[in-house]
């Protein structure tokens, strides 16, 4: 027997994560829930809501087991039965309780899983007062889904379910949407599964097998051998076909385990469980799942009221579990793919008898999946690999410094699709406009044309600011881009736009300036080479595209040339004020001009003290906007992670310009970077002491400064014979890098890619000494 | 119950699919994750939004 709790196993462990079974009671009658219709039976007896009174013991026993073992981070789930049936306005009392006492020692994440059946807009807003993220229930499609989960008079909840998707897609919700959880059943269609949880949007997908265990093993339909194999497996092709288009945690962590690292969940992998139960009345009971295995199986004989977390964390089961492949039984300690398997979920090892010191009852299904997920992984690859770059190739040459034009001309690609995304996500958000099916009519035709204008930096600014503030005013810019698309394509067009205080840019093309500051509906039209823009009191502008030159009405795009490339001075489009500093005003001819002057001579000052940057740079970079001067005359720059191929700075001479250039241009390379991969926890609350700046850094700015001025020492040492600074300069900068590195290397917030960057990072610097 | 180790994300498979779409054929299943990674706040709470640089003097 495993011992009911068994005695105590030894020392105390630190536990991060507690389940708060907040109400006792469920309004579904799922006959696969193994809160109520497995072996263990205790629910008969508990309370049915968790008092404030319970929820506040709970949350002091959380916080004072979080204050001794100095966690940075706690996670607190709210479960049930179902929490949803405790009511708002004693879900906001709970959780206010829970709250306060963790708050104050640490960080507090807040998750629900819910069945999602009385989930409305009030529920909603107290949910994101709090900041609680909501997990729901669901096994797919109609027919899937009805299958199980049932009300007690045998009516489906798929409705209701889609429902409360529906409602967390909605934006003001949608931050609290955390996903969907799914419990296989291989008797419903894996296709139409999946394509029924697509729809629904979900951030993330968990897929759940059955609870079963060697005493009451799974149902395998039809003699199959491995039926959960393939039906995941069923799913696995499609997703992969798809572009994977939600994360899915069996997979996502069957690819973390083949690279080493974890799981992210408990059914697979070897992840330290470092979970504990809080019951209704304040007993602590271990996860779940170990319902299946017999009546009382989880109980611990202790209470929040009584006890403290640490002597939880001591009871053989939970203790056992922290330990991932160590007390693993002989079998899975000799098989193959045991450091991604683990054995699979703890409760689906019991066998009366043996207790949990077996194999998974899903062991085949297990096996022939890891082996199986890879394979189909490896194919999809090899079939698209002409497109893509690998991440090992992109990661070396960005470590290394610079980066050739393939891996810049592919991050730009990608940031391409970025802006395409989000553009379209606008529309999703927004409803369609004008502007939009003018620039999808004009693509159909000139795919090339509108790819010209999307590749305006600022396009992404301007989706990301409209998605983020939600609001719909901004919307009429896309009739600018679609008309600066239909000037690149030579074909008619009239759509809707907006003069945003006096101003409609036409990205790539130019910027209408309106004889006013206001900001106005208006209506542009495109024809043979002319414009015409027609705004407030029926005014129209014209303007003649052949005609060369600058009026007061229009101002063409200016282009700097620099030995076969060239960058646009971007002075016109309201987007372009993202970069943190005011934007200088239209330029003058002037201007314009000193601007040429600087950026050809640091251009090729470029090309003969730092020839390893310019690939880069002439692939990467098309934009320059002009900032307004500092009062007190220091030089500014700014890079802004949604405007790739942009570059914010004041005037400045070319040595200096140089300089930013290669300095900014890191930013840019990185942050396009980490738009794609994980190189740090993004949840890390991390802060590193560096050299240039007095105040702690987190970790996505300490790796920022860590890349720009790394560059910044290298131009110093280049720059070594030429300059007396250069030796005191290259001296700092490289002292700040390389102090930078280690201090990232001694947080525990980098992901193995992120280790892999930084090493390599730290091997060029090093080459760099000498 | 899952661990509270996230295992990382990643973005190319999406992008490469929006990348081939028509702009009207872009369907929205497929732009979420793109959108939550770039724009929710979820997401950016320690996100750095512009790398800024000014000299000393
Ligand atoms: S596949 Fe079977 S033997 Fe191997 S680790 Fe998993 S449960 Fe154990």
């Amino acid at each position: 027997m495993p011992g009911r709790a068994g005695g105590a196993a030894g020392e105390a462990h630190p536990l991060s994560q507690f389940v708060l079974k907040v109400h006792g009671r469920c309004d579904l009658s799922c006959d696969h829930c193994y809160v109520y219709e497995h072996a263990d039976q205790s629910w008969r007896t508990k309370p049915k809501i968790m008092t404030p009174a319970v929820a506040l013991a709970a949350a002091r026993r959380i916080a004072e087991h979080a204050e001794a073992w100095h966690l940075t981070r706690v996670r607190v789930v709210l479960h049930g039965g179902e929490p949803l049936l405790l009511g708002p306005a004693r879900m906001d009392e709970l959780i206010s309780q829970v709250r306060a006492p963790i708050e104050a020692v640490t960080r507090l994440t807040l998750m629900m899983q819910t069945n999602g059946v009385r989930f409305n807009p009030e529920m909603g807003d107290v949910l994101k007062r709090h900041g609680v993220r909501v997990g729901v229930s669901l096994d797919g499609d109609r027919a899937a889904n009805d299958r199980h989960r049932r009300f007690a008079n045998g009516a489906g909840s798929y409705d209701q379910v889609r429902a409360a998707l529906a409602l967390l897609r909605r934006p003001e919700y949608r931050e609290l949407y955390a996903g969907i959880l799914c419990t296989v059943d291989v008797r419903n269609s894996p296709e139409r599964v999946y394509a029924a949880l697509l729809a629904e949007r979900p951030p993330q997908v968990d897929f759940l097998l059955p609870h079963a265990t060697w005493d009451s093993p799974p149902d395998r339909p039809d003699g199959s051998h491995t039926p959960y194999a393939d039906w995941l497996s069923a799913i696995h092709r499609r997703w992969l076909a798809d572009g994977r288009p939600m994360r899915i945690r069996l997979f996502d962590g069957l690819y973390s385990t083949a690279q080493g690292g974890p799981s992210g969940s408990e059914q697979l992998g070897a992840d330290a469980v470092d979970l504990a139960v809080i019951e209704t009345d304040g007993r602590y009971e271990q996860a779940d799942s170990v319902k299946t295995a017999y009546d009382g199986a989880p109980a611990t004989g202790l209470s929040v009221l009584t006890h403290p977390v640490d002597d939880v964390s001591r009871l053989r089961p939970i203790a056992v579990r922290q330990h991932g492949l160590r007390n693993l039984n002989a079998v899975c300690q000799s098989c193959p793919v045991v450091r991604q398997c683990a054995g699979g979920l703890y409760a689906h090892r019991y066998r009366t008898g043996h207790g949990f010191d077996n194999p998974s009852v899903y062991c085949p299904d297990l096996r022939v999946l890891i082996d199986r997920t890879a394979d189909e992984r490896s194919v999809h690859h090899a079939s698209v690999k002409p497109e893509e770059i690998s991440t090992a190739d992109v990661i070396s040459q960005i470590a290394s410094g610079f980066g050739d034009e393939a891996t810049i001309g592919w991050l730009a690609e990608q940031q391409r699709s970025v802006t395409r995304a989000l553009v379209s996500a606008t529309i999703d958000q927004h409803g369609p406009t004008s502007g939009w099916a003018a620039l999808a009519e004009v693509e159909a035709e000139h795919p090339d044309a509108v790819r010209r204008v999307l590749a305006h930096p600022y396009v992404r600014a301007w989706a990301v600011g409209v998605l983020r503030a939600d609001d719909p005013a901004g919307m009429p810019y896309l009739g600018g881009l679609a008309a600066a698309a239909a000037v690149h394509a030579d074909v008619r067009l009239e759509t809707g736009v907006r003069i945003d205080r006096g101003v409609v840019a036409l990205p790539t093309v130019g910027t209408l300036y309106w004889p006013e500051a206001v900001t106005a509906a208006a209506r542009i039209t495109v024809d043979r080479g002319k414009l015409w823009l027609t705004g407030p009191g029926h005014r129209t502008i014209t303007v003649d595209l052949a005609q060369p030159g600058t009026t007061a009405a229009w101002q063409p795009a200016r282009w700097i040339t620099l030995d076969g490339w060239r960058v646009r001075i971007e002075d016109g489009d309201p987007a372009r004020d993202c970069h943190g500093w005011t934007p200088a005003d239209r330029l003058d001819e002037h201007a314009v001009g000193r601007w040429r002057d600087a950026l050809t001579e640091a251009w090729r000052l470029i090309g003969a003290e730092l020839p390893g940057y310019a690939p880069a740079l002439r692939t990467g970079l098309q934009v320059i906007m002009p900032l307004a001067p500092d009062p007190a005359g220091k030089q500014r720059a700014a890079t802004a992670m949604d405007a790739f191929g942009a570059l914010a700075a004041t005037q400045v001479g070319p040595a200096e310009l140089a300089v930013l250039l290669v300095h900014e241009f890191q930013h840019a390379k990185l942050g396009a970077l980490l738009d794609l991969y994980d190189l740090h926890d993004r949840d890390s609350d991390a802060q590193l002491t560096v050299g240039w700046k007095p105040e702690p850094r987190p970790v996505e700015a300490a790796l920022q400064g860590v890349y720009a001025h790394a560059a910044v020492a290298d131009v110093w040492r280049l720059r070594a014979r030429t300059d007396p600074r250069a030796a005191d300069l290259f001296a700092m900068y490289h002292r700040w890098t390389t102090d930078a590195i280690a201090a990232l290397r001694g947080t525990d917030a980098l992901t193995p890619l992120g280790t892999d960057f930084v090493d390599r990072l730290a091997a060029t610097v090093r080459s760099w000494k000498s | 119950m899952n661990t509270e180790v996230a295992t990382m994300d990643n973005l190319v498979g999406p992008l490469a699919i929006i990348n081939k779409t028509p702009l009207r054929e872009i369907r929205a299943e497929h732009t979420d994750r793109v959108v939550r990674r770039i724009v929710d706040k979820q997401a950016l709470l320690r996100r750095l939004d512009v790398a800024a640089f000014q000299s000393a003097h």
